[in-house]
């Protein structure tokens, strides 16, 4: 009986180290993670690591969108450190340091998926949240790294923190990350206590300043005082544009270079080069607008209140090597330019895209050098009543931009014309015959062409979301803001909401959870003299409302809510103030 | 074909006791060299060897040997390896046989002697070409998506001693036993990993090579034919090699252990020369 049992162990011995054996020797490969991927790209190889940081266990993907949401394949492990890394050259994962070894990091496992967002490149701008006025060179206001800090279903409330100090007539702001924040304002010479151009970070905690840089006192040299812009390049240098100057700082604040630019046909005190752009091998490329000779009214007033705004020159084209600050080229253009120069790309060709009074004109940039596109000539656009457009917008085939930049007595036009095919022009009318408040058109009533009853006015320009197809457009007298699409047959209404606003508006969340930002002048105040802003966050595929800031003092006009980190966002305060709004569920 | 006697065994016997006793008597050597007090203590005959009694000059009168072989050697050791924050990779050994050859140098000279027995004392150095250990590396426990290799070269420096048991009735054979112990310098190189999905997992390459100082020994039976050519002797025979365990070295800092290379062995066949 024993023996017996023995024979039976060894069996069951046997059998166990059979089972073993068998298993190992069975192991088949396998990938360690599972990835479904939304907001459709083009293909990306990405590497994700179970030990981001050694990198260790690493395996290779593609995916073909930019929102991936990642879980592990093996039970019951928690992945403390693990780590994606992006292949194609100058993307980024949203939100995550980068290691030294190119990984963002993140914890994962089998049952707690991690949803990350791939940011795409954006040459030549520096790779965080905004660095550029309007995100990109194309000036889409698409922020995709930015998100909302409320909830998609409505019913959120918004906190407020303002600044311990002023920040006169700030206009944008700029981010080496969300520790390194910029501000550039002073440049609205017509707003009392706005001097000149200033640079300053700004704790991000208490808005207080870190350091303050006062670049120019036109109150006392008497040179216009018009808005520029600062951006920082991909060489984490900060640049300035104010007056006839470009400057160039360190994340100290530390002037490491000032370029004085020709000022073509006026004189350097009536001139401005009002902001910059780049291409995206790093060119700056900059044009001048002037304020008429022997008139003294500062800021943007200048272009309304001087007794001719259009007795100037034409403008100029400037072309600049930020390494070396010294101009690469310099041309006159056919006209005064008045909105800023707009750069896309098509065709592997790089261009600078213009708006003349009434028509458009491009530029080949090629190593810095214009070469004017003589084959892309649109038809005049702009019809009688209307005024002079705003920036273009580059958004995917198409230029898009609005008319009445300044107050017109014809209902505002959105244009979309072709890149490849300038004979491709859409044109479409959002406003038209929408009833304008009593005030506001008895304020407006002599403020069009030629003392005419103005209708219409849209200082800012449009916002363009390429990967949804839609285009935002806004008028502030009849106070209304809509959505349009471009079909095959031209420009279509998506929807339209009522909305006062004198300010660019602000795209920021992902594909799929688009939101557009801008202020809303409370009922009874007139656009342009008001005294108050609201800021209202709305689904941007929908129109809908999800949230609206508590009454706040009125922002610099023209410019726009600035995205920042973690779903928050800043507001400029026309008199100074810095403003975080923080909207929450 | 030689006849293998009870002679034969009897002579086997001595050898071995020979060793013991001449490993004894080298320490007493060592302590305090005394020709006189050695000879006094010394139960052996030494009058047939007369070298013995002078230490130095059969030191300065010894044989260089060169050798030359081929070896069959089995290292590698399956075990787990661990990464901070994950569950770790299991190396798995598919292929630790390996074959390659051998060269050695050595020096011996003759002190000792018996009737039956001739001894010889030396140092014997050896290269052990490169042998590769080859298999799998189980990722997280699951996932078979690399395989793994690395190659190993052995560098044993023995002290040895060398019995030589004259063959029967005649001068020119003699039977040769060798034993041995010393450091060995492992030297693990060429550790390389392959992805086995198609490149989808990318190998980490977590190690390098290493030098590796062991201890080791060896022991040897052969057959020696004396005076081949003037003086010169060639010896045929089979060598043992204990070799140690050698490691590799661990390049990432989330690696917690290193590889090793587990207790190596090898199996020789080897022709000598004396000159």
């Amino acid at each position: 009986m024993q023996m017996h049992l023995l024979f039976r162990s060894l069996f069951n011995a046997l059998c166990l180290s059979m089972l073993f054996t068998t298993e190992n020797c069975y192991t088949e490969s396998g990938l360690f993670f599972d990835v479904s991927a939304t907001e459709t790209t083009s293909p990306l190889q990405i590497k994700l690591a179970l030990d981001g940081q050694g990198p260790l266990s690493y395996q290779n993907y593609t995916v073909d969108g930019l929102n991936l949401t990642i879980s592990t394949t093996i039970p019951h492990h928690t992945y403390p450190f693990a780590g994606i890394k992006i292949d194609n050259p100058g993307y980024r994962i949203a939100d995550l340091p980068q290691t030294k070894d190119g990984y963002y990091l993140f914890s994962v496992s089998d049952n707690s998926p991690v949803t990350l967002l791939i940011i795409p490149p954006n040459p030549p701008w520096y790779p965080s949240l905004e660095a550029f006025e309007h995100y990109n060179s194309g000036r889409s206001h698409v922020f995709p790294e930015a998100t909302f800090g409320g909830s998609y279903s409505g019913n959120n409330t918004v906190d407020i923190l303002n600044s311990p100090m002023v920040y006169p007539s700030g206009y944008n702001m700029s981010y080496l990350g969300p520790n390194d924040l910029f501000i550039y304002g002073g440049g609205y010479g017509d707003v009392a206590g706005s001097v000149g151009a200033f640079v300053a970070k700004v704790a991000p905690t208490t808005l207080g300043p870190i350091w303050y840089n006062q670049l120019i006192n036109t109150s006392i040299n008497g040179e216009w005082d018009y808005p520029g812009s600062m951006g920082i390049l991909q060489d984490g240098f900060i640049y300035v544009s104010y007056g006839y100057r470009l400057a160039k700082l360190n994340k100290n604040g530390v002037i490491i270079d000032t370029l004085t630019l020709p000022t073509g046909g006026a004189e350097p005190k009536n001139t401005s080069f009002n902001g910059f752009n780049a291409t995206s091998d790093g060119i700056i490329v900059m044009k001048s607008v002037y304020r008429q000779a022997g008139c003294s009214i500062q800021g943007p007033d200048a272009l309304l209140q001087c007794p001719d705004p259009t007795d100037v020159p034409a403008s100029i084209l400037l072309s600049i090597n930020p390494q070396t600050m010294r101009i690469i080229d310099n041309i006159t253009l056919p006209a005064p330019v008045g909105a800023r120069p707009t750069i896309g790309r098509f065709n592997e060709k790089e261009y600078v895209y213009l708006l003349e009074p009434t028509t458009a004109i491009r530029y080949e940039v090629r190593e810095g050098k214009f070469i004017l596109d003589n084959s892309w000539t649109p038809e005049p656009f702009v019809s009688s009543g209307q005024t002079l457009c705003t920036s273009f917008v580059v958004m995917n085939d198409w230029v898009v931009a609005q008319t009445n930049t300044l107050p017109a007595s014809t209902a505002l036009d959105v244009i979309a014309i072709n890149q490849g095919d300038s004979s491709k022009l859409y044109k479409f009318q959002p406003f038209e015959g929408d009833p304008i408040p009593p005030l506001v058109e008895e304020a407006f009533s002599t403020q069009g062409p030629d003392g005419t009853q103005a209708i219409s006015w849209a200082p800012m320009s449009v916002s363009a979301d390429p990967e949804n197809n839609l285009i935002y457009a806004s008028d502030s007298l009849p106070g209304k803001i809509a959505a349009l699409t471009i079909t095959a047959g031209g420009l279509e209404m998506v929807w339209k909401a009522e909305q006062t606003t004198t300010e660019f508006t602000t795209l920021i969340g992902s594909q799929t959870n688009r939101v557009l930002v801008g202020t809303d002048i409370p009922g009874p105040e007139i656009p342009g003299n008001n005294i108050n802003d609201f800021v209202v966050w709305r689904n941007a595929a929908t129109g809908e409302e999800l949230a609206r800031s508590p009454l706040l003092p009125a922002m610099t006009q023209g410019t726009m809510v600035q995205p920042y980190y973690n779903g928050n966002m800043f507001f400029e305060g026309q008199a100074g103030t810095l403003i975080k709004l923080m909207p929450a569920p | 074909m030689m006849r293998l006697g009870p002679s034969f065994y009897q002579k086997i016997l001595i050898i071995i006791c020979s060793f013991i006793v001449n490993l004894n008597s080298a320490a007493i050597l060592a302590d305090n060299w005394d020709e006189k007090r050695y000879e006094e203590q010394n139960d052996f005959d030494c009058t047939l060897q007369p070298a013995c009694f002078n230490f130095l000059a059969e030191i300065a009168n010894g044989e260089p040997i060169f050798q030359l072989g081929w070896f069959t050697a089995t290292q590698g050791k399956s075990q787990h390896v661990d990464i901070e924050g994950l569950i770790g990779d299991d190396f798995e050994v598919n292929h630790s046989s390996d074959q390659n050859l051998l060269v050695g140098i050595g020096y011996y000279f003759n002190w000792l002697a018996t009737s039956v027995v001739r001894m010889q004392y030396g140092i014997n150095a050896f290269y052990l070409g490169s042998t590769e250990v080859k298999g799998h590396v189980i990722q997280e426990d699951l996932f078979t998506n690399l395989s793994y290799r690395y190659s190993c070269t052995n560098y044993p420096i023995y002290f040895s001693a060398k019995a030589l048991i004259p063959c029967g009735m005649c001068d020119d054979y003699d039977i040769v036993i060798d034993l041995g112990i010393g450091p060995n310098i492992v030297n693990t190189h060429s550790f390389k990993e392959k992805s086995l999905d198609g490149g989808i997992t990318i190998p980490d390459h977590i190690f390098s090579g290493k030098n590796t100082v062991v201890f080791s020994a060896t022991a040897g039976l052969g057959w020696r034919i004396n005076h081949i050519w003037e003086n010169h002797s060639l010896e045929i025979g089979y060598r043992f090699f204990y070799l140690g365990q050698g490691e590799l070295k661990k390049v990432n800092n989330q690696v917690k252990n290193t590889l090793r290379t587990g207790n190596g062995y090898a199996n020789a066949l080897v022709i000598s020369i004396s000159i």
